[in-house]
């Protein structure tokens, strides 16, 4: 009954470096451990700043902001802090460029106008992000609750084993009989 | 405890290199990026102005009302923080409205002050750009409650409320952080802090960022009102020394912070005039009460202990996450900084803070005298009033 303590680790989603669309950003996993001494700190990543939608008389759609990158591993590390700062820089000229034909103060109605479409933009980025992942294979929602069918699993078969005496063959050889497969007994 | 003293070793050695590289990185790539980024910015700049100024020039002499300058938004309105704001802004005349999220029980007390209540949550970031339409200023005083994650509200709450603030053009946006936030990485709520800092700093909004290092009104509840009621008070044997400020003091210090122009832009701490510990903040409470108390000492090796074991699994993350401050109280820092250059900054006499005797013996002096007036039995029999 001798169970070697083994250290819990968790898995962090890491985003892509490039800019690339959410529904064909490629995803890769890391194992991060949770202890202090071993695993990297677990720092979020700012992300871009989304650019102010245009007026509609532009003709333009407003364009979409990546979504915020989870914790990084120190492998990727260096490259995130420069990610963000020249979408900054890209975010802050236009919202300048809008702001300066409405002589230098901003009106109720731009920000009616902003706040419509920054509250579709959000509504539209929620839905993408429940729409991400396939149902089936390996995504982290799939192995966590694989872990913990394996890990309910190990504890049924050591309390049946405490309780009725009865070790893992022995267990097998009474489902295989119970279920009238084959004749053990 | 040599294990336990070793294993901090590393993780404050690692903290500086990684700071250091991390600052080394973005000074060496930011001229390149923004030279690159610079070009395409300035061309669809180009292309903006010259589109918008027939467009949206003769609407806006038409029809556009602009923002009201008095008009703020405090997020976090019902906290410890966040209601001495909103008092302060209906005393000194804003026109404040307050994000509170929809829960049972309402938050009644701000709108018999005054003030109007938008419901809001920041964990939708949906809900957030509605309450923002007509506002100047944005006061952020939120923080994610004990039985939430930290990053739901304290990041991607403040990551999305930030974006909405740069795109409908808030003129000023004040965030509250923590002292010492950039040297405590282990910490999740100091770095989801720092982070924030630096997102704010980077995102172009005119900004107050004010680093706080503990409230006076945290130690009532904690141990004045179990010295009184002859209960057991817990405390830590931590050499940590915290410098308290009175809630109402931070609350004058913002306002006058955001109508001086030299504070824009400007990153700030605000500590009190002096520093204490836990057994310090006892004994003083013990002395203004009259009655020794019944004190419970935790050791912080308990707490780091503790916190390592709800580490293990998942649905005590949320709890190892908020003993991370065990990591700090370990630490044997002090919760203070020099308010000299601040104080002169911002045209503030120092006598004018609140000192934390002051504070305990204005605390005690008026309940006392309630006691008095209700004629409370005391098991105590030798009080002289």
């Amino acid at each position: 009954m001798s169970l070697a303590p083994s250290i819990p680790s968790i898995k962090v989603k890491v985003g892509p470096v490039s800019v690339a669309p959410p529904h064909r950003a490629c995803r890769s996993f890391a194992v991060v451990r949770s202890s202090k001494a071993e695993g990297p700190i677990r720092r979020p990543a700012a992300p871009p700043l989304s650019p102010p939608p245009k007026t509609p008389a532009l003709s333009t759609p407003p364009t979409l902001s990546q979504p915020p990158k989870p914790a990084a591993p120190p492998t990727s590390s260096e490259s995130t802090p420069p990610s963000p700062q020249p979408k900054a820089a890209v975010a802050t000229a236009p919202a300048a460029a809008l702001q300066r034909p409405l002589a230098g103060a901003v009106t109720l109605e731009y920000q009616r106008k902003v706040a419509k479409d920054l509250q579709d933009y959000f509504k539209k980025k929620k839905l993408d992000e429940a729409d991400q992942g396939p149902f089936f294979g390996f995504v982290p929602k799939n192995e966590i609750s694989n872990g913990r069918w394996a890990m309910f699993g190990f504890a049924v078969g050591m309390l049946t084993e405490y309780a009725t005496g009865s070790d893992f063959v022995q267990q097998l050889k009474i489902l295989l009989s119970n279920f009238g497969i084959v004749d053990l007994d | 405890m040599a294990s336990t003293s070793l294993a901090t070793l590393p993780s404050q050695l690692a903290s500086p290199v990684r700071l250091r590289r991390r600052a080394a990185l973005s000074s060496a790539s930011r001229p390149h990026f923004l030279l690159h980024r610079a070009t395409k910015g300035g061309s669809q700049c180009r292309l903006a102005v010259t589109c918008n100024a027939q467009a949206v020039a003769p609407t806006s002499f038409a029809q556009g009302t602009p923002v009201r300058p008095t008009s703020i938004l405090v997020v976090g309105a019902t906290g410890t923080l966040g209601r001495q704001v909103v008092r302060r802004a209906l005393d000194e005349g804003y026109d404040v409205r307050c994000l509170v999220r929809p829960r049972p029980a309402p938050a009644d007390f701000l709108r018999d002050w005054g003030a109007t209540v938008v419901n809001a949550d920041l964990s939708k970031p949906e809900t957030i750009p509605a309450t923002l339409v007509g506002i100047h200023a944005v006061i952020d005083c939120a923080t994610g409650r004990p039985e939430e994650p930290i990053r739901t509200v304290d990041w991607e709450g403040k990551v999305a409320l930030i974006q909405c603030a740069k795109a409908m053009g808030i003129q000023k946006y004040v965030f509250y952080s923590i002292h010492n936030c950039d040297k405590h990485p282990e910490v999740p709520l100091m770095e989801i802090k720092y982070c924030t800092e630096k997102f704010i700093q980077d995102s172009g909004l005119d900004y107050i960022i004010i680093r706080l290092c503990g409230f006076m009104q945290g130690l009532i509840g904690q141990y004045a009102v179990p010295i009184l009621e002859e209960k057991s008070v817990w405390g830590t044997d931590a050499p940590t020394r915290i410098a308290y400020m009175d809630t109402q003091d931070v609350a004058r210090l913002t306002f006058i912070a955001m109508r001086n122009e030299k504070a824009n832009k400007k990153l700030m701490t605000f500590a009190g005039p002096r520093a204490w510990t836990t057994q310090e903040v006892i004994t003083l409470c013990e002395r203004l009460a009259g009655q020794d108390a019944n004190v419970t000492t935790v050791p912080v090796a308990v707490l780091r202990f503790t916190r390592q074991l709800t580490r293990c699994f998942q649905w005590t993350n949320d709890v190892a996450d908020r003993l991370a401050f065990s990591e700090v109280l370990s630490s044997d820092t002090v919760f203070s900084a020099p308010m000299n250059e601040t104080y002169q900054l911002l045209g503030v006499d120092g006598n004018d803070i609140l000192s934390l005797e002051k504070y305990l013996q204005d605390y005690f002096t008026n309940i006392l005298k309630k006691l008095k007036d209700l004629k409370a039995q005391s098991k105590q029999t030798d009080i002289f009033f």
